[in-house]
């Protein structure tokens, strides 16, 4: 690869769909994100990133079983691909190369 | 907050693209309940919901457009768009399967639109769009104004002068003066319309001329004034040259040199022809009693009018100080220049918007209402596709696509018929739009057509939205297993009230259009003074350089009234430097000889002696003017009933004298007679003092002919043209008319408004009227079977149809009460163009309302008959 790269939100969802594991659909997704980064995140920006990490083949995604107590609505869970695991990959040494050299003043 | 997240969550459903919808709508309910769960109050936890659904919003259109583009150009539109298709194509079946309902439907509408439309363009024309120079918004006039009445005017050079000097707040002003001059030479003799401006006037519009230069203050040192021409001009009386800079023109009987031409469509301040440098001759500027400029100012960047206004009131009060006696009551007003373009006009049309608004709002409720039974005819389908799975939204969906593509046609229609409308407003229309002001159907006005269809169509396919998504699916479908087009009452109710609403709606225009009939019978019944018919009027002006002398203008007087006089067909051939309705007014200041008072005012004209005779004014005292009152003869003059009756109360003015102060021959004259009162101005005004002065003792270069014909008085057109022309083939020949044009034309804004209004109230009426009767016969529909089973048990027939005349009568008189409540308060917007009727008169609205009553009651009696002839048997066969 070594020509992907992942926008900053991209990363973070990414790293969160990588970090809940099994578990990973929507509500469990948006709550790490908020916990582990402290920022508020809609549910729906989450989806619209997962949807273009899944064009990009970074994640991919299998539906639930439909459960009445979610009205019918079944959940659709996600997981990180390799693809995925690269481009993250990929994406910290593009940012590493660009860091390397550089000196922190302090302010 | 439970309302507003439920609605917010379902704006977020309708926002998703559908695949993704169980998903994300599954997490936020997922979580709302993780949230009560972990001890959040209910409340805490919709308004979180709320608060991610709204945010998330954007978010899911991004996604659904991100997925239509990823999905490709070979590949489907995605879902939302095919199924959004789907509908659309669905609808337009509905509509091919229910033709006449459609074509109801579109035609209504579309008329609506046409209207609304075209009245649209002429507000967006002289209201909204922009005028044609720099920066429009920042142009005001100035005027001197009279504190005491509120009133304004031109302006004293001298104060022209000081505000120039001392003004801050603006970056260019310009005075102006308006006059007019004989154009010879190039085609027939005419006369033009001139404006002469300082050099700043070009800075100060932000207009610079088409071909050659603008004219600058050295132009002003020439011998003969150079001048600027309208394109107009250029165009009709000079074939458009390009040379004409090198060219000169006979202006006045003068070779003017012309420096060039003004873009097309540029008249400022109104249908000017002509510019030229302004110069003010030394004894006018020093003459602190004289006023005559028009002043334009642009305003100074950053500088908003309020402080310029300031800025002026505070230079009048110096001015006022430095000479208290003249500047008594003087003070500054500033008009931003759209205003004083629109003013007379701004509230009629804003008026006539609203009336055709009006008509729409009726015309949509009409749609409505036949939507509704057409989905009381489709409740069957509605409840099997919400039994198969459809969602209420789905359901709602399709209803409003199919009366957003009514909407879309009955606006594209409207549109082209809103092409003929202006065409034939324009026509008829006495509004005087100033240049660069002219209606267009551009496409701001287009959009504006487009969108009143669309929004027409969410006003008329709510409600049939609404009935079409009721939950009770089993109800309905065993509604429609029992009758063929089963409804509820709440849907009569629905369709009752739009009746209802517009029914008043009707009332308000009918009332609106009465109030204008009874005022324009009401001017045209007034007593002018004179007789109109059959009378001839035309203007003609002596150039001041070939008729120098009273001599001269004179002889030409008396030879032009020798001719005419022999003309075929013409009975009495007079003139006057004024007649009626010809908005020429000439003023002047006199004293009684005999008495010691302070200069009283008057109207005065010279007149030939034929004058009174060619009019039908009535002699009250005295003798008429003669022949013989001529410049050796004693000065004489006549006066008008009311200037007896307020100069001369109970006393006969007959060998009185007056001294007219003000004028060039301050003789004594002797009064010799009375005239009858006529109404010169508006016929909403009362006669006025006047003083006649005979045309032999004072000779003027500007005169209006009035000749009284035996015949159509068209017919002497061209010999009274041919006979100036004989003696004199350079003179103009203006505003030839008939007297009675010039008195209608007085009263053309007035018809215009009422022709329109009475239109627009028509079209309501017969709308509220078709409103009751598909109304009433729905109901007779609906209540068939009850009404057969009565009949069967031996109701007679007329208790039957009276039950149903009686509940019509019910809603129209509901409508009726509403219409005369909410006209009472519309019709004080009317109060400005009423003359001699009150805006709540009784008569107008008893009339109104007796009318829609009979009418409302006998649109009813075609179902309540149906339903008195129903045949019982044949009712209950078919259940």
């Amino acid at each position: 690869m070594g020509q992907t790269y992942l926008g900053e939100f991209e990363q973070i969802v990414l790293l969160a769909v990588w970090r809940v594991g099994e578990d990973a659909y929507g509500v469990r997704i948006r709550q790490e994100i908020e916990a582990r980064t402290g920022r508020a995140v809609t549910i729906g920006a989450v989806y619209a990133t997962l949807d273009r990490l899944a064009l990009k083949r970074c994640v991919k995604t299998t539906l639930g079983e439909p459960t009445a107590a979610r009205g019918g609505r079944a959940k659709r869970y996600y997981s990180i691909t390799r693809t995925g695991m690269a481009a993250l990959e990929d994406t910290r040494q593009q940012l590493a190369r660009m860091w390397h050299g550089l000196r922190r003043e302090p302010l | 907050v439970t309302v507003l997240h439920r609605l917010a969550r379902a704006l977020l459903s309708a926002a998703l693209p559908p695949e993704l919808r169980d998903a994300v709508i599954g997490d936020l309910d997922d979580e709302m309940r993780e949230r009560i769960d972990a001890g959040a109050t209910r409340h805490a936890a919709a308004a979180w919901s709320m608060r991610q659904s709204l945010g998330s919003i954007p978010a899911a259109l991004r996604l659904r457009a991100g997925r239509r583009m990823a999905a490709g150009p070979a590949g489907s539109k995605g879902e939302a768009v095919h199924s959004l298709w789907q509908d659309v194509r669905y609808a337009a079946r509905v509509a091919r399967k229910t033709p006449l309902v459609t074509i109801a439907a579109v035609t209504t509408l579309a008329l609506g639109i046409g209207a609304t439309t075209a009245i649209f363009s002429i507000v967006h024309a002289a209201l909204i769009r922009e005028l044609p120079f720099h920066e429009p918004d920042r142009i005001v006039n100035i005027y001197e104004s009279f504190r005491s009445s509120l009133s304004r005017g031109v302006v004293n050079p001298s104060n022209f002068d000081y505000w120039e000097r001392h003004a801050t707040s603006f970056s260019h002003i310009t005075p102006m003066r308006t006059s007019s001059a004989t154009l010879t030479g190039a085609g027939d003799p005419t006369r033009v319309s001139v404006q002469a401006v300082g050099e700043a006037f070009f800075d100060t519009i932000g207009v610079r001329p088409a071909v050659g230069r603008q004219l600058n203050d050295s132009d002003a040192d020439e011998s003969t004034l150079p001048v600027l021409l309208s394109h107009e001009l250029w165009r009709t009386r000079f074939g458009a040259d390009p040379a004409i800079t090198s060219r000169t023109i006979m202006l006045n009987d003068a070779a003017t040199p012309v420096v060039g031409v003004m873009p097309a469509g540029f008249g400022f301040p109104h249908n000017t022809d002509v510019w030229m440098p302004l110069r003010i001759p030394a004894s006018q500027r020093a003459n602190a009693r004289s006023w005559f400029l028009g002043v334009v100012a642009r305003l100074r960047p950053g500088i908003e009018i309020d402080d310029a206004r300031a800025e002026m009131n505070r230079l009048a009060q110096e001015l006022q100080q430095a000479n208290p006696a003249r500047q008594k009551d003087r003070g500054a007003s500033l008009v931003p220049l759209r205003e004083d373009l629109v003013f007379r006009i701004a509230e009629g049309v804003l008026l006539l918007q609203g009336a055709v608004a009006l008509v729409l709002l009726i015309a949509v409720a009409n749609i409505a209402n036949l939507l509704l039974a057409r989905g009381a005819a489709r409740t069957r389908e509605f409840g099997i596709r919400t039994a198969v799975g459809a969602s209420r939204w789905r359901v709602a969906r399709l209803v409003l696509t199919e009366s957003v593509l009514l909407g879309l046609a009955g606006a594209v229609v409207g549109c082209v018929l809103a092409v003929y409308n202006l065409r034939a407003l324009l026509a008829f229309s006495p509004l005087q739009l100033p240049p660069g002001m002219e209606p267009a159907l551009d496409m701001p006005v287009l959009m504006f057509g487009l969108a009143t269809g669309v929004a027409a169509s969410a006003l008329f396919g709510l409600l049939p939205a609404l009935a079409a998504t009721r939950r009770d699916v089993a109800a309905r479908l065993q509604a429609g297993a029992l009758t063929s087009g089963g409804s509820s009452p709440r849907s009569t109710h629905l369709r009752s009230g739009l009746v209802i609403a517009e029914l008043a709606l009707a009332v308000v225009l009918l009332v609106g259009a009465g109030l204008l009939a009874r005022t324009f019978l009401r001017l045209m019944s007034q007593d002018v003074g004179f007789t109109s018919t059959r009378v001839l009027t035309a203007m003609t002006t002596l150039p001041a350089a070939r008729y120098d002398t009273a001599e001269k203008r004179s002889a030409f007087w008396e030879s032009l009234f020798e001719r005419l006089a022999t003309v075929p067909g013409v009975v009495a051939a007079g003139g006057s430097t004024a007649v009626p309705f010809s908005n020429f007014e000439w003023q002047t200041a006199f004293t009684i000889v005999g008495r010691v008072d302070t200069p009283h005012g008057t109207s005065i004209r010279t007149v030939h002696p034929k004058y009174f005779e060619a009019l039908g004014i009535p002699l009250l005292a005295g003798r008429v003017l003669s022949p013989a009152d001529n410049e050796t003869a004693e000065r004489v003059v006549m006066v008008n009933g009311t200037f007896a009756r307020t100069f001369f109360p109970g006393v006969n003015p007959v060998g009185e004298r007056i001294r007219l102060t003000s004028e060039k021959d301050a003789t004594p004259a002797l009064i010799v007679g009375v005239a009858g009162d006529t109404r010169h101005y508006r016929l909403t005004e009362p006669p006025q003092p006047e003083v006649y002065r005979p045309l032999m003792q004072q000779a003027p270069s500007l005169f209006v002919l009035a000749i009284r014909t035996s015949d159509d008085p068209r017919a002497v057109m061209s010999l009274v043209r041919s006979a100036v022309r004989q003696l004199d083939p350079d003179l103009p020949i203006e505003q030839m008319k008939t007297l009675s044009e010039l008195v209608a034309g007085t009263v053309a804004d007035r018809r215009f408004y009422l022709t329109l209004i009475g239109f627009f109230a028509l079209a309501a009426l017969m709308l509220a009227l078709i409103g009751v009767y598909a109304v009433m016969a729905y109901v007779v529909g609906q209540r068939s079977r009850e009404i057969g089973i009565r009949l069967a048990l031996g109701a007679a027939p007329r208790d039957v149809r009276l039950q149903v005349v009686r509940s019509a009568a019910v809603l129209v008189l509901v409508g009726l009460a509403l219409g005369a409540g909410a006209a009472l308060l519309a019709s004080r917007a009317l109060a400005s163009l009423l003359f001699g009727v009150a805006p709540h008169d009784p008569l107008t609205f008893a009339a109104v309302v007796a009318l829609l009553g009979l009418l409302g009651v006998a649109a009813a009696w075609l179902p309540a008959r149906r339903a008195a002839r129903l045949d019982p048997l044949a009712v209950l066969r078919t259940e």
